[in-house]
């Protein structure tokens, strides 16, 4: 009896037959009945499927092709306009805000500064100087005041275009522009060259955005 | 202008959208397509339906086609454009070989009444394979592609491809075997020789 262990292996035969054997299998062909026989089996059915005849052609496809209208194809872009659209419009989003802190922050007023100490009135100031603040040695009378007290004395002028500081409870004055832009809280978040360039870049990105996914898609619908 | 050359202006003018340039490449190839969809189906009519879906699909997706050659492309898109309609129509073709005569065929003229039985033992066997090594055998035995084109049009590794082929090809010469006409037509025979010296069953000249 054969050995069937010194056989080859089944799916090598079957994949030589459409291959050429190396040497070592072309001697063990050589020798092995078995294996030449069933080697030779798969050669004759592969032979037998390569001499199928073809089906013959129902129709001409080409034909179809020739004739029809041709069909516009959608550009690039089209297969990501939804997330085109969707970051369009969060750009959009972030735009408005941003022009609209540019508008809307100069007219906030400034806040008062709570820490500021309350201006004193002419009568407080004369009242402050009238309280004996030291004696002079040896005098038994009244307090007068020294010249060089008298002279340090803040003297209310008589112009009256002074600027008094005004009295505690009284509204404080409107600011003017300028000096409310130095008085606000905190700066403006759009306030260098490069924050005005990358607004200006986020606007175009915006203005693309919505071309591409707005404008463009509805022309082409139309159409 | 090489033959590679010239489908390559094709393709690049096909994608420009000249319909001119995809209809000769369709002619190229349909014969192709159809027979392989005709192969996989068993069925003339779908084999139609299924081409002409291919080069549909292929027309309406040129812009994708790229790193593969236009042959193992449009076999791959008819390939699983089979599959759909084997999927939607959810029927196996497994037809047993006593029936092999009255399995569909084209009307061709045969050369002899034993061919003409050989191909229909054939043509049955290949339809009572499971659908994903019947492709492998097309494409390789009956449409002559090699590996590594197969392995692009289905999509699997070359090793895949060959262990796919090699399990086909034993399950076609089982099936074959079955059958009186193909076992003796091919010279096909299951049993080991008992003594050595034995003489040897006819053999079919392959080559």
């Amino acid at each position: 009896m054969t050995d069937r262990r010194s056989h080859l292996d089944e799916e090598r035969l079957a994949l030589l037959a459409s291959e050429e054997p190396d040497a070592e299998v072309s001697a063990h062909l050589a020798q092995c009945e078995f294996c030449r026989r069933r080697w030779q089996e798969y050669r004759a059915v592969r032979q037998a499927l390569r001499s199928l005849p073809a089906p013959p052609l129902p129709r001409d496809f080409a034909a179809g092709f020739e004739d029809i209208e041709f069909l516009p194809r959608d550009p690039w872009w089209w297969r990501y306009r939804t997330a085109l659209r969707a970051g369009t419009l969060l750009a959009a989003t972030l735009l408005v805000v941003l022009l609209s802190t540019l508008l809307v922050r100069p007219l906030i007023p400034p806040r008062e500064e709570p820490s500021a100490a309350p201006a004193s009135s002419p009568a407080d100031q004369v009242a402050v100087l009238a309280e004996p603040s030291m004696r002079e040695p040896g005098a038994g009378g009244p307090f007068l005041p020294s010249p060089e007290a008298l002279a340090g004395t803040p003297v209310v002028p008589s112009d009256t275009n002074a600027k008094l500081p005004p009295e505690p409870g009284s509204p404080a004055p409107l600011p003017a522009a300028g000096v409310a832009e130095a008085e606000s809280s905190s700066p403006l978040p759009i306030a260098s060259p490069l924050g005005w360039l990358a607004l200006a870049v986020l606007a175009l990105l915006v203005l693309a955005g919505f071309l591409l996914g707005f404008l463009l898609p509805a022309i082409s619908r139309r159409r | 202008m090489s033959g590679s050359e010239d489908e390559t202006f094709l393709v690049a003018r096909a994608r420009t959208g000249d319909r001119d340039a995809f209809a000769e490449l369709v002619r190229r190839y349909q014969r192709l397509v159809f027979a392989v969809s005709y192969r996989l189906l068993g069925d003339p009519d779908l084999a139609e339906d299924v081409a002409q879906e291919t080069f549909i699909r292929a027309f309406l997706s040129l812009e994708q086609f790229r790193g593969t050659t236009m042959r193992a492309w449009l076999l791959r898109i008819a390939h699983n454009a089979a599959l759909d309609q084997l999927r939607a129509s959810a029927r196996r073709r497994t037809v047993p070989l006593e029936h092999a005569g009255e399995h569909a065929s084209f009307d061709v003229p045969e050369p002899g009444i034993e061919q003409a039985g050989l191909r229909a033992a054939l043509e049955a066997a290949l339809a009572a394979l499971p659908v994903e090594q019947r492709a492998v055998v097309v494409l390789a035995d009956v449409e002559g592609l090699p590996y590594e084109e197969i392995a692009q049009t289905l999509g699997l590794p070359l090793g895949t491809v060959k262990s796919r082929l090699a399990r086909a090809r034993m399950r076609l010469r089982t099936l074959l075997e079955s059958d009186p006409r193909a076992r003796e037509l091919l010279g096909l025979s299951g049993r080991l020789p008992d003594r050595e010296g034995e003489s040897p069953e006819r053999l079919i000249e392959g080559e």
